[in-house]
């Protein structure tokens, strides 16, 4: 009976033969099977039953999102900007040779005023391969990826206080809890499959749920406390949770006493964030802070545990908590202390290091972890070996010629300077910075001063107008290589087709270019020989410690299982938690005070009322350059929706489905407003894909979070106005009167 | 590990394992039109009978557990006679010339069915998510969909409305899928096993 076997082939939709792999959107990293056609083309999307992370679930981008592999936009050609007839410049196909030669050329000009921004969709071999080019041959650390403008700030405060930016736990360890706290995300959204097991959780084991959230997501129907915090106030209210917990006595005093140092001194700081004080500042009830803060200190335990799980509860008598962490809590000024504001609850709560608890800042791209763990990094080297003198040694060794020990570049920094003219040179692979970076306008000007700019990517897109050369790389279905996801597991990817048109995979491309620098500027060449990215793990895995152990030959023996790191020797089964004897800062890790200050840096206004708060929808991912081009997930969200209350609603005049038009004092914006309860007065929210030509970081402010250099994504003031209602606004007037008000 | 005798073959099963697992580690072929290899038995099909010795009727071997010593026949006039015509029953949902009585058509010949068709009594179809269709006309109602939709994804957006001639797959209120709380995730298109809810040519094709 074919169709009732599970995963078959699906003849049925032409398909001739079936690939493994990983999903190319979100960090979840569920395991997928591409149903192929004798044309090359993805015909059909099965979810893989084998897979750890996502054990047979799927959502709607990786069932039917994928098809974008084969989309006619898709770049096959080198493009080199030339002088066309009538003045100006047009792009012109190129063959790989002339247009290698050339960035090669270009890149060893501008050799002191260079940076790259390497891809976290792409590959870990491709960022390895990258960020050695980057740091052997051109002699600089400016190398960033985007974790720069979603999770720095986690990173930050983690390193700080844990020692490692990562996920502390496994998926698991939400399938095991007593207790989720989800903070700053819609798991629903941006990693659905996460939500799925956090749903399950709930429904099976009775699983408690605590949502906290400007806006009302889906999984608030789940939720035993919804608490729903003014914009920018997260430090108070964490503050005040743990104040809870400690002056209920709640704490986990043996914890606190072994494994943790500075509490006096912290508790100390939080003598103001009493309840009552913090529902003045966050506007949450402060019954609900006293709720939440019992329920996450003191988890039930959870129906049906077993193993280590039942043995963890047993010995506790009580659950364990996750902590789960999205962009709402980074994206801010004060992103960092909101990050470590959360640390500290799970350290004075005691909820990490055991089975079933934890905490897990969840990764945006598929491979986020993946890029920062090859070294895609301006501070450290392959798997977070600082640039000190024992740890360049190592790697001058391997290599064969010194490195460089100044810190790099940040992502954020790299702009700041190109716009100032003070850099002059750009390798941009797989990253639209002219969608992603706040307040666009800014970075356009950025760009447009650089000398010379080279974009690798599938697509053309906004910042390759821009670019002196494109070169076409090769989609994830189209190479063989590693993704690491959220939970640290490596992962491979297969190739399942060949590449369209002429494209290359990147660590092909790069290691092509570095060759032809390397040759110029007399450095080993052969440092760049690679034939398979097999050859470029295992270089990576002999100097990097944390994936020493990992191999693709054991890879492919264990088939969908994959590793997750530390996994320092070949005998080693993998890492499912870490933190659970000590820390890697040492035996005890330092609580940091921080206090709430202003919420945002753009406060409302009588010309800007409301405030802004951008995030994402189900359907799409990011700033859409993929999402537009899986036809499916168009058709199903084909424009912006501006979620506004129907209070502010009836107030400005907008009804539900018309067109609106949202202004910041950066630029303007069009959608259709959908009015709904999920926000609060006083705030709008808009996803920050583009679609129909309008985006919501054309009105994003770029201010940023000083010790992490995140952009403040998450607040600004807007206003908004009824598609072609006539602009009333003039300063010391009243502000705008839409022709729905009386 | 329970050991049974399997059409006069013994094999030997992981504990907890059941009849139906019993008899394809054998690698005897029988139908399970709602038994989904990765989630618990529904039951609803009957299309994976079997005789046991020393029990009365024809269990679903899809809910029996594989037991020590169990003798059990996937073949036998009565047993096959039986299958045949709950083939033919469920055959009898379909629309005759719809993509379910094509896809199960051969495969129901197999095992005797022949299938008396009759014009589908529910023709609704819901096109209304880009992403898949759903064809009442080629449905049998085994619930491998309503399953995937609860049990993997926890999502719970269809059910079986109604009752007796009346029952199908809907989504509460029995709205469009579209106006539902369904994601378009697409778990239940990978389980159907008729084809009912089938990937649209725009989402399956890029081009
Ligand atoms: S949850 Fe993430 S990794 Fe999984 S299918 Fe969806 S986008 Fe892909
Ligand atoms: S597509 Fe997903 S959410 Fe929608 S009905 Fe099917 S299984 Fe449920
Ligand atoms: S497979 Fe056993 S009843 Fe359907």
């Amino acid at each position: 009976m074919v169709l009732a076997e599970r995963n078959a082939l699906r003849t049925d939709l032409g398909a001739v033969r079936a690939v493994d792999t990983i999903c190319a959107y979100c960090g979840v990293g569920c395991g997928v099977k591409l149903h192929i056609d004798d044309r090359d083309r993805i015909v059909w999307v099965d979810d893989q039953p084998a897979n750890p992370s996502s054990q047979g679930m799927l959502c709607v981008k990786g069932r039917f999102g994928l098809t974008f592999v084969n989309h006619e936009d898709r770049l096959t050609k080198p493009l080199i900007r030339r002088p066309s007839a009538g003045g100006g410049t047009v792009l012109e196909e190129a063959t790989w040779d002339e247009a290698l030669d050339y960035v090669a050329e270009k890149f060893i000009e501008h050799r002191d005023s260079f940076a790259v921004l390497a891809s976290a969709k792409a590959t870990n071999e491709d960022g390895y391969v990258l960020q050695k080019m980057t740091r052997l041959l051109m002699g600089t650390n400016n190398i960033d990826h985007c974790t720069r403008l979603c999770h720095s700030p986690s990173v930050e405060a983690m390193l700080r206080q844990l020692g490692s930016g990562a996920t502390s736990n496994s998926y698991e360890d939400y399938d095991n809890a007593g207790c989720l706290m989800v903070v700053g995300t819609d798991t629903s959204s941006n990693h659905p499959v996460i939500a799925s097991r956090l749903r399950r959780a709930i429904d099976e084991r009775g699983t408690k749920l605590i949502v906290v959230n400007p806006k009302r997501i889906d999984l608030c129907d789940y939720a035993t406390y919804f608490l729903q915090p003014n914009p920018g106030t997260d430090v108070a209210l964490f503050n005040g949770l743990a104040k809870v917990i400690i002056d209920e006595g709640l704490l986990d005093e043996r914890f606190v006493r072994e494994r943790t140092r500075g509490f006096e001194e912290w508790a100390a700081s939080l003598a103001d964030y009493t309840p009552e004080r913090v529902q003045e500042i966050t506007g949450v009830p402060a019954e609900d802070v006293r709720g939440a803060a019992r329920v996450y200190a003191r988890p039930p335990v959870p129906r049906g545990l077993e193993g280590i799980f039942a043995e963890a509860a047993a010995a506790k008598g009580y659950g364990g908590s996750c902590l789960i962490w999205g962009m709402g809590v980074t994206q801010h000024t004060c992103g960092t202390d909101n990050a470590h504001a959360l640390l500290n609850l799970a350290l004075v709560a005691g909820q990490i290091g055991r089975p079933g608890n934890g905490v897990s800042p969840l990764r945006g791209q598929n491979n986020v972890q993946g890029c920062g763990d090859a070294g895609c990094i301006p501070d450290n080297l392959p798997g977070y070996q600082g640039l000190g003198d024992a740890n360049r040694a190592k790697f001058e060794k391997a290599w064969g010629a010194p490195l460089p020990s100044e810190p790099g570049l940040r992502a954020t920094e790299m702009f700041e300077l190109a716009a100032r003219g003070r850099l002059d040179c750009m390798y941009i692979t797989g990253e639209n910075p002219l969608l992603s970076e706040p307040y666009i306008a800014h970075a356009e000007e950025a760009i447009k001063k650089l000398k010379f700019l080279v974009v690798q990517d599938i697509f053309p897109n906004e910042t390759a107008e821009y670019a002196d050369v494109i070169l076409p790389a090769t989609s994830f279905a189209e190479k063989d290589g590693t993704f690491t996801n959220s939970e640290r597991r490596v992962q491979r990817v297969r190739k399942a087709i060949e590449p369209l048109g002429d494209s290359r995979p990147d660590w092909e491309i790069t290691a092509d270019l570095a060759r032809r620098i390397a040759r110029r500027l007399e450095m080993p060449v052969a440092q760049f020989n690679y034939e398979h990215p097999s050859q470029i793990f295992a270089e990576m895995a002999s100097l990097t410690p944390i994936l020493g152990g990992i191999s693709y030959a054991r890879l492919e023996a264990l088939q969908e299982e994959g590793i997750q790191w530390p996994c320092p020797d070949a005998d080693h089964p993998g890492t499912k938690r870490l933190y659970t004897e000590t820390f890697n800062v040492g035996p005890r890790a330092p609580f940091v005070p921080v206090e709430q200050g202003p919420p945002a840096a753009e406060l409302p206004s009588r010309r800007f009322p409301l405030l802004l708060n951008t995030g994402r929808v189900l359907y799409h991912w990011h700033g859409g350059t993929i999402t537009r081009r899986a036809r499916t997930l168009l058709a199903r969200s084909p424009e912006l929706q501006i979620a506004i209350n129907p209070q502010d609603a009836a107030r400005y005049g907008v009804k539900d489905g018309e067109d609106v038009v949202l202004y910041s004092k950066r630029g303007d914006l069009s959608g259709k407003a959908l009015v709904t309860d999920a926000v609060r007065p006083g705030d709008v929210f808009v996803p920050f894909v583009k679609l129909q030509e309008h985006n919501a970081n054309f009105l994003t402010n770029a201010v940023y979070d000083p010790k992490s250099r995140i952009p403040e994504y998450k607040v600004c003031a807007v206003r908004i106005e009824r598609a072609g209602a006539p602009q009333v606004w003039r300063r010391g007037r009243r502000e705008s009167v839409g022709p729905g008000r009386g | 590990m329970p050991t049974l005798t399997i059409d006069g073959r013994e094999v030997s099963v992981p504990e907890g394992a059941t009849v139906l697992e019993a008899v394809r580690a054998a690698g005897i072929d029988i139908p399970h039109l709602c038994k989904d290899d990765d989630q618990a038995p529904i039951g609803a099909c009957r299309t994976c009978l079997v005789l046991v010795e020393g029990q009365r009727g024809l269990p679903a071997s899809c809910y029996l557990p594989a037991a020590d010593g169990m003798r059990v026949s996937t073949h036998g006039d009565a047993l096959d006679r039986v299958r045949a015509t709950v083939l033919d029953l469920t055959l009898a949902m379909l629309d005759p010339g719809g993509r379910g009585a094509s896809l199960l058509a051969t495969e129901a010949a197999r095992f005797g069915a022949s299938g008396p068709f009759a014009p589908a009594p529910n023709a609704a179809f819901d096109d209304s998510t880009p992403a898949f269709t759903l064809n009442h006309a080629d449905c049998i109602l085994c619930q491998r969909c309503v399953e995937g939709c609860q049990d993997v994804q926890h999502i719970g957006a269809i059910a079986v409305l109604g009752g007796g001639e009346a029952a199908r797959i809907g989504t509460f209120l029995d709205r469009p899928l579209l106006q539902s709380i369904c994601t378009s995730c697409g778990t239940c298109v990978s389980v159907c096993p008729t084809g009912a809810l089938y990937p649209r040519v725009a989402g399956s094709l890029a081009t």
